[in-house]
């Protein structure tokens, strides 16, 4: 028996998608680039990393854009209840801390944004190894 | 049974001399050098200081910018918040 761990990036992806459009993993790019709606970026903040057999600790970066800045605020305010609240939604996740947003524009596009970090335990999922035949 | 009282008083100039000892100083530079190395790819990247405050008061403090290069390669890439863990 072993235990796969999620990614924790893809899983708070899938996550914020129940609730909210344009949960993306990586930064869009272009000079076109232009969020008039809220773009919730996802990122992998490092952390500290596989704790036991069966749990993963992993800080999340979460990058809440656009254009409006008053939608901007009120949708990272939005998706950090949010993230409080994964645990009580998913039994294979516990959060250990997090903060709250901070206004932190975009410095090459001038785009408003705000930034924040959660950390979170994943539990791994076991599964059976079997060895391959020859 | 007769209670006791127990009075602790705290020395706070000891407090202070220790927080700026220098063996404490010495393991916080070092402990910065090694998010510094983390955050900056081993060297690969250049401009990631580490830099003892000693004129902060009253504690030891160090801390690692991200200069130049380093500081647009920290705002893309969150070297510095994913080098945290090296420091411990």
């Amino acid at each position: 028996m072993i235990v796969i761990f999620p990614d924790p990036v893809a899983k708070a992806i899938s996550y914020l998608s129940l609730f909210y459009d344009n949960v993306l993993g990586e930064e869009p790019d272009g000079p076109d680039y232009n969020p008039t709606v809220p773009h919730i970026l996802v990122g992998d903040g490092g952390g500290p990393g596989v704790r036991s057999h069966s749990l993963l600790d992993a800080r999340l970066i979460f990058d809440i854009r656009c254009t409006d800045r008053a939608v901007a605020s009120d949708t990272s305010q939005a998706v950090a209840a949010t993230l409080r609240d994964w645990e009580f939604q998913d039994s294979s996740v516990t959060l250990l801390g997090g903060d709250t947003p901070k206004y932190s524009p975009d410095a090459d596009r001038r785009l408003p944004a705000y930034l924040f970090t959660f950390t979170f335990a994943f539990r791994g999922q076991p599964k059976t190894l079997t060895e391959r035949e020859n | 049974m007769a209670s006791t009282t127990i009075k602790v008083k705290f020395n706070k100039g000891a407090m202070e001399a220790l927080r700026k000892d220098p063996s404490l100083r010495a393991d916080l530079v070092k402990r910065a050098e090694m998010v510094a190395r983390k955050a900056s790819d081993n060297g690969r990247v250049e401009g990631y200081k580490v830099t003892d405050l000693v004129l902060e008061d009253p504690r030891g403090a160090v801390s690692v910018m991200a200069t130049g290069h380093a500081a647009y390669h920290n705002r893309k890439n969150h070297a510095l918040l994913k080098a945290l863990e090296a420091g411990k």
